[in-house]
């Protein structure tokens, strides 16, 4: 997974659910996140994890990113998860009640000690913490730096809500402070920032104001609980046509200024210099994944050549 | 015995009738004229009423050895003809073959009477229990599965002579018009009766709803119907429109419908003048959802939209989406109200839809179809009449006949149900020849007919999940893994018709 | 010598060898001049007893909460701070390596200008305006720095310890 992973849909699918992880291949969202954790029922954390093993052991052509969500560190399920599940080389794991620098840090050590165990390069395996508690949201800005195998942050909004003690509603004001917070944090470490579920599956309309919401404000991908919402929201992270049609002259122009042996060339009067070069190149590669354009933006489009 | 070209080994004789092997779809030319019924005058301001069913049944002539027809406009609601038959057996009359235009599972209570020997024949492809018993040769009773299109053709061509038709008429006077609008049995189109009417040697309109002369608008006119019974009723409301016309909300169904969206778009046939046919399964209405959004998107104004007419077709067409529909049968109670009231949805004929011996039917005029499967082989063959265990279980309906006649007919379906797989080496049986498919899609991916190449390379290039067929086949076995071929004994209990009258397949006995 | 799995430790006296008060100039890399220092002066065992002065371009070590023996890179954190930052403390000592070459194992006490102390394994530091060391030879044999598997790290090992 190197450089550019687009990670717009995160779709739960329950770990103790065969007939769900038959699926997996065939959704359509960038990643799936197998649930050993709230989904599974305190009798059936063994049942569900050998399950999800022999999911992955059979699924060795994979389309999407796998995470695993584990059970938290502090429960006594941990620990096996990760011994039934890591063998079967998921991509990462989703690692819930990330409250502190440290509880990421102890996954990061024990991943490291699998990694060894397995013979695998060291960091294989990557994390994404849930910051779904009130510390959790107050740490962060730490937690975001706190290893270096963090593909972003996911907020939690439904265990985050459940600490403040306040209801969770459509149009999500009294989310707004924390998912900022966890957005800093998550920008400020150069890591991606992947928001909430949306629970009302029936509800098109009010994810797609959720799902344009959390894209205004930063958020580059969101969870997801039934494979019904990957369209909405595929469609708003979509970029919007005259996004791709300047994208392509950002990168046209920066190709022209090289050639000149510049860094910076003007287009219509406003300068292109490396972060808009950036910016235009995840567009492109968003389009790309979304079929709008085909074009491979390499590595030394974006930075040039040394 | 001799193999037709699909390779499936068709006896010469079928109950004592000459069998034409299957060839390809589209070679096989009439021979025939149009059958003929005795010209009769009816006795100078003569009534027609005769009473209740047995009355009628007496006053037709009915005889042993005679062929009797309903119509399935009521559908699982229709209680006529078994009703019907209970009448034939009080009155002592055996050896009586059906020639309906289809039967559905409240039929069941016909099997003490296949038992007994009243029905001794079914000229007709069945839904539910009959064909399961049939299949595993616990009942004796040749049975020909035909499209709506080739029963048309068949009663059309004097193939199938129809002695009796009792036509369920939701809405009759005395003198024998009626039509399906209006009554507590009203159904809508009497597509497939129409046929009955016109070829029928004697015509019996058995109603529950006797309204004063005239009954219009006229679906049925005076001038063919012999005979008019009252009944206290035909069936059961509930079940006569009552199809589940909900969108699937099942991920899998979605994903499968998305895909067949992509298949339209790619067509390139969404333009003005499009036309469309869709089924009523969820599926089939998201597909159709789909496709809706397309025209409003696009401004398209299609031509028409046909079939069996569900209140979604309807809205398109308020919504002036699509010129007019033609409707052969209505699947919910606003299809009923819809064309009770509106001229631009039209009453169709299942001559006039499908019957491909004829100046053209409506099938022919169509851009896409959407079409189902129990099972679909790496030669696009499809099958829809028997299940996993090798029973007969569903009627063809306008299957091989839509196919025949769209542009592009595309066939959707799960790739595998339960855990047995959908998309397979060969089918069990072939209803519908590969031929006649451009593009099965599955929730794993979109195999097009190598006819189809200039679509393939579009769907392509739009990033469709495009795989070859047996590419899907060797995904679905990976999972499912290679079913044990069913076992069959020779004996031959029903026929799988084509719509041109030619054997395509048949239905063996299973090997218990 | 069995002394350590005994008892949980092990020691040795030694004696005061000679003692020393280095000034090291802006620029220099403080790992780099302790191992000149001492070679050039021919200590093999050295102790540090006091260091004041800034540095910048602060490379240290700290180990990842849940980390387990061996410690390896992966289980440790690795912070480089370009500072300047006020030197508020250098512990350590030198030891001989299995090559006879000095080994400075040493930890860092630094403050940033928020008042923020930052601490840890140093790697390395660059002395900013100056840097006192106040430096003590042992007078001791029969110890050795090896890589201890078990450990992960550079360890002190004394004559006849297995």
């Amino acid at each position: 997974m190197t450089g550019y992973q687009l990670r717009r849909s995160l779709l739960y699918v329950p770990g103790n659910m065969p007939s769900m992880l038959q699926n997996i291949p065939l959704f359509e969202c960038d990643a799936v996140l197998i649930d050993l954790e709230d989904a599974v029922p305190l009798n059936e954390k063994d049942a569900a994890r050998v399950l999800v093993r022999c999911f992955l052991d059979q699924y060795k052509v994979r389309n999407k990113e796998i995470l695993v969500r584990i059970n938290g560190l502090d429960t006594k399920w941990a620990l096996d998860d990760l011994k039934t599940v890591l063998p079967g080389m998921p991509d990462g794991i989703r690692l819930p009640k990330a409250d502190s620098p440290e509880i990421v840090e102890r996954l990061d050590t024990l991943l490291t000690e699998f990694e060894e165990e397995l013979g695998l390069d060291i960091g294989h395996f990557r994390i994404l913490p849930s910051i779904e508690t009130a510390l959790g949201v107050i740490n962060a800005t730490s937690t975001a730096k706190a290893s270096t195998r963090l593909i972003g942050l996911a907020f939690g909004a439904e265990d985050y809500t459940a600490t403040m003690e306040i209801e969770r509603t459509k149009s999500g004001e009294e989310l707004f402070n924390a998912r900022m917070r966890v957005l800093w944090a998550a920008k400020a470490a150069g890591i991606q920032a992947i928001d909430t579920i949306f629970a009302d599956v029936n509800d098109m309309d009010s994810l797609r104001r959720e799902t344009e919401l959390i894209k205004r404000l930063g958020f580059t991908g969101k969870c997801m609980v039934n494979p019904r919402q990957c369209d909405v929201i595929h469609d708003v992270f979509a970029p919007k046509a005259e996004e791709v049609e300047h994208a392509l002259q950002i990168i046209d122009a920066i190709k022209r200024a090289r050639e000149m042996g510049t860094g910076v060339i003007s287009l219509k009067g406003k300068m292109i210099d490396a972060p808009i070069v950036i910016r235009a190149a995840r567009v492109l590669r968003t389009a790309q994944a979304h079929g709008l354009v085909d074009i491979e933006i390499s590595e030394e489009d974006i930075y040039g050549t040394e | 015995m001799a193999l037709n070209s699909l390779g499936r080994d068709i006896p010469d004789t079928f109950a004592g009738k000459k069998l034409t092997p299957y060839r390809d779809p589209w070679s096989l030319q009439p021979h025939a004229e149009r059958s003929t019924r005795a010209i009769r005058r009816l006795t100078h301001n003569g009534s027609k009423l005769v009473g209740g069913l047995r009355e009628a049944v007496i006053a037709a002539g009915l005889k042993d050895g005679m062929t009797i027809s309903t119509h399935h406009s009521l559908r699982n609601g229709d209680s006529l003809l078994n009703d019907l038959v209970r009448e034939i057996d009080a009155l002592g009359i055996r050896d009586i073959k059906i020639a309906s235009s289809s039967i559905h599972v409240v039929h069941a209570e016909l099997i003490p009477y296949i038992r007994k020997g009243v029905i001794t024949g079914l000229e007709c492809g069945v839904n539910g229990p009959i064909g399961e018993l049939i299949s595993k040769g616990e009942l004796d009773c040749p049975i020909v599965v035909r499209s709506h299109g080739g029963r048309a053709r068949a009663l059309i061509c004097g193939e199938v002579p129809v002695d009796v038709a009792f036509l369920a008429a939701p809405c009759c006077d005395e003198y024998g018009n009626f039509n399906g609008y209006y009554g507590p049995s009203a159904c809508g189109s009497l597509g497939y009766a129409q046929v009955d009417a016109q070829h029928a040697h004697k015509v019996v309109a058995v109603t529950d709803n006797l309204v004063p002369f005239p009954a219009v608008p006229i679906g049925i006119p005076q001038t063919v119907v012999d005979f008019v019974a009252c009944v206290p009723s035909l069936g059961d409301p509930k079940k006569i429109v009552s199809s589940t016309t909900r969108i699937t909300t099942d991920p899998i169904g979605l994903q499968i419908a998305k895909y067949a969206a992509m298949v339209i778009r790619a067509s390139g046939y969404v333009k003005d003048g499009f036309s469309f046919q869709t089924g009523t399964g969820g599926i089939s209405l998201a597909v159709a959802e789909h496709v809706r959004d397309m025209m409003r998107k696009d401004k398209v104004k299609g031509s028409f939209g046909c079939g069996g007419i569900t209140g979604y077709f309807v809205d398109m067409l308020e919504e002036g989406l699509f010129e007019a529909l033609f409707d052969v049968q209505c699947f919910d109670l606003k299809a009923v109200e819809s064309i009770g009231r509106n001229r631009k949805h039209q009453e169709m004929t299942a001559g006039t839809y499908a019957n491909p011996f004829n100046c053209g039917s409506v099938v022919d005029r169509l851009d896409c179809a959407i079409l189902s499967a129990t099972e679909i082989d790496v030669d696009f063959n499809v099958n829809v009449n028997t299940e996993s265990m090798g029973y007969l279980l569903h009627n063809t309906g306008g299957h091989c006949d839509v196919a025949a006649g769209a542009k592009l007919s595309i066939v959707v379906a799960p790739s595998i149900r339960g855990r047995l797989p959908i998309v397979r080496d060969a089918v069990t049986t072939i209803t519908t020849p590969g031929e006649t498919v451009g593009v099965v899609v599955t929730e794993r991916g979109i195999a097009v007919n190598d006819r189809l190449p200039e679509l393939k390379a579009e769907l392509i290039r739009m990033r469709a999940p495009v795989k070859d067929i047996r590419q899907l086949r060797d995904e679905v076995y990976a999972i499912t893994g290679v079913p044990r071929p069913i076992e069959f004994e020779d004996k031959v209990v029903g026929l799988i018709e084509y719509r041109d009258g030619s054997i395509i397949d048949v239905v063996r006995q299973v090997r218990r | 010598m069995n002394e350590a799995k005994d008892k949980g430790y092990c020691y040795k006296e030694y004696g005061h060898g000679r003692r020393f008060f280095l000034k090291i100039l802006p620029g220099e890399r403080l790992v780099d001049i302790l191992t000149r220092f001492t070679q050039h002066e021919g200590i093999r065992h050295a102790v540090i007893v006091s260091a004041v002065g800034s540095v910048k371009n602060v490379r240290l070590n700290d180990i990842k909460s849940g980390a387990k023996l061996p410690i390896t890179a992966a289980r440790l954190t690795p912070h480089a701070v370009e500072g300047p930052l006020e030197l508020l403390g250098l512990t350590g000592n030198i030891v001989p390596d299995e090559s006879g070459e000095p080994f400075c194992h040493l930890h860092i006490i630094a403050s940033k200008s928020s008042g923020d102390v930052v601490g840890g394994q140093m790697q390395d530091a660059e002395v900013f305006a100056s840097c006192e060391i106040v430096l003590t030879e042992l007078v001791i044999d029969g110890i050795a720095r090896h890589q201890s598997k078990s450990a992960g790290t550079s360890n002190v090992f004394f004559a006849g310890e297995e």
